[in-house]
């Protein structure tokens, strides 16, 4: 079944938004999974996400742009207001959040090898970048997607999705010069509290 | 001094990188021989293959997928009977409203007419 007669169906058919479920589920999680670091919070984040969708699909018109445009831009929205809130009530360090990153359920510290804290570091610097710029690294090297998919998704036009890419890979390279040993320990120790 | 100068001979290297990069890019790869001289194109090639095998996609569990999937059927078929009882709820208004206004012109109509034979007869009597 084609995207268009299922979202049509979807409106009033439970069977149907199962399967869009089913489609973009895992496309969701990970997009959110980057953004907020741990799968805690990635469950959360995708669970609201589908159920926004679900409250508003009545009201959802194509307009060129693929059904996921649409999910991923609720699932931006929440993350945005998920850094917000954390901002606000400093539950967690930023730092903190960084380090579960690359572990999985359940995988101690002590395991890590130099390897992963290579990865760690990295993935400390994509998360200090502006919030676009996360956006766009996640969408084109998780996700896989064209810069056309990825300026469909975030309002843009292909050769700004281009230009984005480059500054983005520039500054990301001058904060990995600049900063060789952050993201390795926490700037500040006394500040961070758990969350998993 | 040495510091400030460092920092703007950085900031000219990035954007005429910028510059270059933006002019000779296609769709995300780094394809841009003629500049490969002045441009670090290993080092973004190398920063391009480090991000790839660290941002690796990741699966949600089985289980949580699942949950999620059952709860938002249960939603989505919650919401539609709800939306169904409100469409029936407001026919069923609307039927009370036409059939009220209806009662009230046949009552009308009754009490005219009755008004209309009693001042007929009252009439007939004088």
């Amino acid at each position: 079944m084609d995207e268009y007669t299922l979202i049509e169906r979807a409106r009033n058919d439970p069977e149907a938004f199962g399967l869009l479920y089913e489609r973009y589920v895992g496309k969701i999680y990970n997009y959110i999974y980057y953004r907020v670091g741990n799968h805690y919070d990635a469950e959360d984040l995708t669970a609201r996400t589908f159920y926004r969708a679900l409250n508003h699909i009545a009201e959802y018109t194509p307009r060129g742009a693929p059904f996921s445009a649409w999910l991923y831009r609720i699932a931006h929205n929440l993350v945005v207001n998920w850094h917000r809130d954390r901002q606000r009530h400093q539950l967690v360090s930023l730092e903190e959040a960084i380090s579960h990153t690359p572990l999985g359920h359940g995988e101690e510290l002590h395991q890590l090898s130099e390897r992963e804290d290579e990865k760690e570091r990295l993935l400390a610097a994509v998360r200090r970048l502006p919030e676009d710029r996360q956006q766009l690294l996640i969408l084109k090297f998780v996700e896989g997607l064209s810069n056309v998919e990825i300026g469909q998704i975030m309002g843009r036009s292909e050769g700004a999705i281009k230009s984005l890419y480059y500054r983005t890979l520039l500054s990301l390279r001058e904060m990995l010069e600049e900063t060789p040993e952050q993201g390795k320990s926490p700037r500040s120790p006394g500040s961070a509290t758990g969350d998993e | 001094m040495k510091t400030i100068l460092r920092e703007l001979l950085r900031s000219v290297r990035a954007r005429i990188e910028l510059l270059i990069l933006t002019l000779f890019a296609y769709d995300g790869e780094v394809d841009y021989s003629p500049y490969a001289e002045k441009v670090d194109v290993a080092g973004l090639q190398r920063l391009t293959e480090r991000l790839h095998a660290a941002l690796v996609p990741v699966s949600p569990r089985a289980e949580f997928q699942a949950r999620l999937k059952e709860s938002l059927l249960a939603a989505a078929s919650q919401r539609l009977a709800a939306e169904r009882e409100s469409r029936i709820a407001a026919l069923r208004r609307r039927w009370m409203l036409i059939g009220a206004a209806a009662g009230s012109l046949s009552m009308l109509s009754v009490a005219g007419i009755v008004a209309a034979v009693l001042l007929h007869q009252r009439t007939i009597r004088l």
